[in-house]
């Protein structure tokens, strides 16, 4: 069913230090471990400090709002947002509002064999707030909440879509290839589990002219499926309204994962009222045309626009899907190319030989093979030196059981069967297979393979599939 | 009584000792402070003892073993920092200020924490929530404020250095009422990391002394760029010793001292005017034609400001927490118990120029006059070295003359605030004593130009002469405590 | 005109009846000369740059780690503490 999405997409950059103190970044797993240790007095509102921006964190959020060929803003402003909540520590946070980093974007992506375009309204930095934890879970009644301090102030890019009629399959896909395109950028990890990537959904019907119907916002959805469900729950749900007369009322709905189901949040006694103002402890940053381009040039292509490439090179359109998914794949793949200057060899080992069996495929770091050895290894095999067969076993070997591939091969690359040594096998399977012989020898062509092929399996990949066939045909001529 | 200079000159040439300065600065403290209230905080003295016999080995430092003070406002790690308020009447911070840092490196000995109003709110020290600290001219009336504690107590002699923050008048106002010299330096001059910010493009620390000579010095020490505070510039720093810069031209605004302005304070005003042309200084009118809206671009800012800076004082994280059943009573119950009337007020102010539907023609709009008034100055400084203006309107009122009226507290600072909103600097000089009470004079310089206006209070100061300290007088026992 | 209550409420301030009049009549008095702005014509003046208070620029602090030392003195700070938590009351109360 076709709906309007409209999302808003926060991600937590990859920078060193916080936003805007210089605490270090907590590793997720550690962060959780240890509440309250990657905390100083900026990141938790100490009266008397003051934030200082971080030279990193505009670079990385300037690389996404040129992917996404926003226009820039003139100037880098930050403006404070005021309301009270415990996970803000200065009950403010400095994100942008009077003038935004990157406006009226757009990212393209194909889907279902078409291409898709969703135009992005704006790009902007934020500070993140706090960590809540509910001890006794997030119920009502709930005596205590504890805040965590850690995650406060990591440097956020919030990024806001215009409503885009697709099908919840769609929205989810655009999530997906947005979060492919980050990780290429190196930008973020962009982890939903982990919280380095969250989204809020806005979902609307199209009205009787086919424009957005009146919105309902869908809250903090952790998982791809999560969101795709939530969609699909939310367009069910506002189609029965409508088709009951009734009308959609504009609230915020919260996901329960457990029943895939929404349910009405609590709304606000009065619409809130944040007082925008610019932010005067930080002096504006003019964003000069230099600086831009300097920037640009940073820039790596989108794994979208990596994969429309490969399709015109001849790939499948599944192949370069396989080959955009992780920046360490494509990295991987390309310098494998490089090695063998064989595009299709190079995507066809990559793609069944070495995803098949590479557990951590999801971002190739720590393979044991290096793009070196595999290329090589593939040289080896077109200039038949080594068989397909041998390859593919020695690779699987090396890969599996973490052996380097030079190794396997010395050992069990042999000097091929001399002629002698083949006849002796030829010979045997004559004997053993006289009753395919004799079929073959009373006209049926097909039974040469079958026999070809014992003779390749007793000489274990060690001599020529073209050799086997010359000598074979000459012992059955010899027969007749 | 000795000069920052002396001091420093007298313990690196080995006259006397870190310890008997201090000593000697205790001893003043113990016999007056009581009278005069200027402390919310004094470090024990076995502390301080220890850190004077420490500096005596290591007498390197350019403010060796001289004693300093600071408004409560400016953080030191160790000591509380109250901002002169319920609020954050425990709270001890986790760091030093960065101007703290620079004078302990200079090897300064600090005394303890000033009196205020809270968060710098107000022009008397009334507004504090532990004491009201005297004039030392006048025990019965204000010295001024917010940092008049700072005031207070270099005029009592019982520090010969200290510091306060001036958002719209705050150092140099209570100067002026307490004789002493006081200094608010170019925006961007000296680092506000650890200050606890009341309206951020505007606060300033600065030095307050005896006289102009040991604020140089003072200001050399603090000035500079710091990584902490991005609004600091990497300007030249302000050089001890100097150059002697004496001024050309001296500008004044004759149509300022029109209205509210006291006689006693336009003579005073008058005798400057005549010292520099003495002094073969041109003296010529200006006009700066936006400044007689400066009150109310000020208070629409400053309490803008200071609404979202102070929202951080909610009990959750620091400071006393107040009761409640979920987090918006506890909130509601911390500000509302723990913050004074005049806090309150500005926050109220605040919030409303920059509530939805207002803040187009309040907010905005004074932040566009505010760009109105710089212009003023930068024109008029196309023709002048400096500007002379009074430093207040009235001389020190009686405690609790204007507590009942904002506006009229407010109207204390006409001739300070214009100055913050430029971002300029400017120093308030003690020039005379009327019916016993210290009158001062304002230079106000161009942006980063401290040097100038130091060589012109230099020269005012030398005309001057010494200038009458204090008689504090006991009035209940009628009896001189010090003179 | 906004009323008092509404802004209580935003700037999260609990006060007696009788401090909330007194606070009114205050508030709004100088509210009211603040009017002396609107004698000002600003139409001419569209100035971007009124929001640029600051004169110089922003330098950008390079992305280096420094982690804090005295982390303990922030933890001593928390009124209410559970392991190495901040304690806060519930968000609700029902
Ligand atoms: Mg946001
Ligand atoms: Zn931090």
């Amino acid at each position: 069913m076709d709906i309007f999405i409209g999302l808003e997409i926060h991600i937590e950059l990859n920078t060193r230090s916080k936003l805007f103190c210089s605490c270090p970044i907590p590793p997720y797993r550690l962060s959780l471990k240890q509440p309250n240790s990657y905390i100083c007095p900026i990141c938790t509102g100490h009266p008397g400090s003051l934030p200082s921006p971080n030279k990193a964190a505009l670079e990385l959020a300037l690389k996404l709002a040129l992917a996404v060929k926003a226009s820039i803003a003139p100037t880098l402003t930050f403006s404070r947002k005021n309301y009270f909540y415990p996970d803000m520590p200065k009950n403010y946070q400095i994100s942008q509002h009077h003038s935004l980093l990157g406006e009226e974007g757009c990212f393209t992506f194909r889907t279902n064999h078409q291409e898709l375009t969703v135009k992005i309204k704006d790009v902007h930095l934020e500070e993140d707030t706090a960590k809540l934890v509910y001890p006794e879970g997030r119920l009502k009644g709930a005596k205590t909440v504890y805040v965590d301090f850690n995650r406060s102030g990591i440097p956020l890019l919030e990024v806001v879509t215009h409503p885009f009629r697709s099908t919840p399959l769609e929205g989810r896909k655009f999530l997906e290839e947005f979060q492919k395109a980050i990780r290429f950028l190196g930008i973020s990890e962009a982890h939903m589990e982990e919280g380095a990537m969250r989204v809020d959904v806005n979902v609307s019907l199209p009205d009787e002219k086919g424009n957005p119907g009146r919105k309902v916002e869908i809250k903090n959805l952790n998982s791809f499926r999560f969101m795709e469900k939530a969609l699909t729950y939310e367009a069910h749900r506002q189609n029965k309204l409508l088709s009951e007369g009734k009308i959609i009322v504009q609230e915020t709905r919260g996901y329960l994962e457990k029943e895939g189901i929404t349910v009405s949040q609590r709304r606000k006694e009065d619409a809130s009222d944040y007082r925008y103002f610019p932010d005067p402890d930080i002096p504006r940053f003019t964003l000069k045309p230099s600086y831009i381009e300097e920037i640009r040039g940073k820039l790596t292509p989108l794994p979208q626009t990596l994969k429309n490439d490969l399709m015109k090179e001849g790939l499948r359109e599944d192949q370069a899907e396989i080959l955009t998914q992780e920046p360490g794949i494509y990295a991987f793949f390309q310098k494998v190319r490089e090695e063998t200057g064989d595009l299709i060899e190079s995507s066809s080992w990559i793609i069944n030989e070495v995803l098949s069996v590479a557990k951590d495929s999801r971002t190739f770091t720590d393979l044991y093979i290096t793009p070196r050895e595999l290329g090589s290894l593939i040289m080896k095999v077109k200039t038949g030196e080594v068989t397909r067969n041998l390859a593919r076993e020695a690779l699987k070997k090396c890969l599996s059981e973490k052996i380097e591939l030079v190794d396997i091969l010395n050992k069990e690359k042999m000097p091929f069967l001399s002629e002698q040594e083949l006849q002796v096998i030829i010979h045997k399977v004559l004997k053993s297979e006289e009753k395919t012989v004799l079929e073959y020898l009373g006209g049926k062509e097909k039974s040469f393979n079958y026999l070809l092929g014992q003779v390749m399996k007793q000489s274990s990949g060690k001599a020529q599939p073209a050799e086997i066939s010359r000598l074979l045909k000459k012992e059955l001529t010899l027969l007749k | 009584m000795l000069t920052v200079r002396d001091i420093v000159k007298g313990i690196k040439e080995r006259k006397f000792s870190p310890l008997e300065i201090l000593d000697d600065y205790w001893a003043r403290v113990e016999k007056l402070e009581d009278k005069i209230k200027a402390f919310i905080s004094l470090k024990p003295y076995e502390e301080l003892k220890k850190e004077a016999l420490n500096l005596e080995k290591n007498p390197d430092g350019r403010l060796v073993g001289v004693p300093i003070a600071f408004k409560d406002n400016i953080n030191v790690r160790g000591l509380r920092t109250t901002c002169a308020s319920r609020v954050l009447e425990n709270y001890k911070p986790p760091f030093d200020a960065t101007v703290v840092e620079l004078l302990k490196k200079e090897g300064a000995l600090i005394l303890g924490k000033t009196n205020m109003d809270e968060f710098a709110f107000g022009s008397s020290t009334e507004n504090s929530a532990y004491q009201t600290t005297r004039n030392p001219y006048d025990l019965t009336r204000v010295p001024g404020g917010s940092s008049g504690g700072s005031a207070a107590a270099v005029a009592s002699g019982t520090t010969p250095l200290a510091f306060g923050s001036d958002t719209g008048g705050s150092i140099r106002q209570p100067s002026a009422f307490c004789g002493v010299v006081g200094f608010k330096p170019t925006y961007g001059r000296v680092s506000r990391y650890g200050l606890v910010a009341f309206a951020s493009s505007l606060d300033q620390i600065g030095p307050i002394a005896k006289n102009v000579e040991d604020i140089w010095l003072a200001l050399s020490v603090i000035g500079g760029r710091d990584e902490n505070d991005p609004t600091t510039s990497s300007c030249p720093p302000v050089n001890y010793p100097g150059k002697n810069l004496k001024p050309l031209v001296i500008g004044y605004c004759p149509d300022l001292l029109e209205e509210g302005v006291d006689a006693g304070i336009k003579d005073t005003f008058n005798k400057a005017i005549s010292i520099f042309k003495g002094l073969d200084v041109t003296v010529k009118e200006v006009h700066l034609p936006h400044i007689k809206y400066g009150l109310s671009i000020y208070y629409i800012l400053a309490s803008s400001e200071a609404s979202s800076n102070l929202a951080r004082f909610d009990g959750l994280r620091y400071g006393e927490r107040g009761k409640g059943e979920n987090y918006a009573e506890m909130v509601e119950n911390t500000r509302g118990r723990g913050l004074g009337k005049e806090v309150k007020r500005r926050i109220l102010l605040g919030t409303f120029a920059l509530s939805s539907g207002y803040y187009d023609a309040y907010y905005l709009k004074a932040l566009k006059v505010r760009a109105l008034i710089r212009e003023d100055f930068r024109l008029a400084f196309g023709e002048v070295d400096l500007i002379l203006m009074p430093t207040t309107p009235t001389l020190p009122f009686k405690i609790g003359a204007k507590a009942e009226d904002p506006l009229q507290m407010y109207k204390a600072d006409l001739f300070t605030i214009p100055v913050n909103l430029a971002g300029l600097p400017a120093v308030s000089l003690p020039l005379s004593l009327n019916n016993g009470l210290p009158v001062g004079v304002q230079l106000i310089g161009r942006h980063f130009e401290e040097e100038q206006i130091l060589s012109a209070a230099l020269m005012l100061e030398r005309e001057r002469g010494d200038f009458p300290p204090p008689v504090i007088v006991d009035r209940i026992k009628n009896v001189i405590i010090q003179s | 005109m906004k009323n008092l209550r509404n802004l209580l409420k935003l700037a999260s301030l609990k006060v007696s009846e009788e401090e909330e009049k007194i606070l009114e009549k205050e508030v709004f008095m100088v509210i009211k000369y603040f009017d002396q702005l609107r004698e000002i014509d600003d139409t001419s003046f569209i100035n971007p740059d009124s929001l640029n208070f600051h004169p110089q620029e922003l330098i950008l602090r390079e992305d280096r780690e420094m982690p804090f030392t005295n982390r303990d003195d922030i933890i001593k700070n928390f009124p209410e503490i559970e392991g190495d938590y901040l304690k806060s009351p519930p968000i609700t109360s029902e």
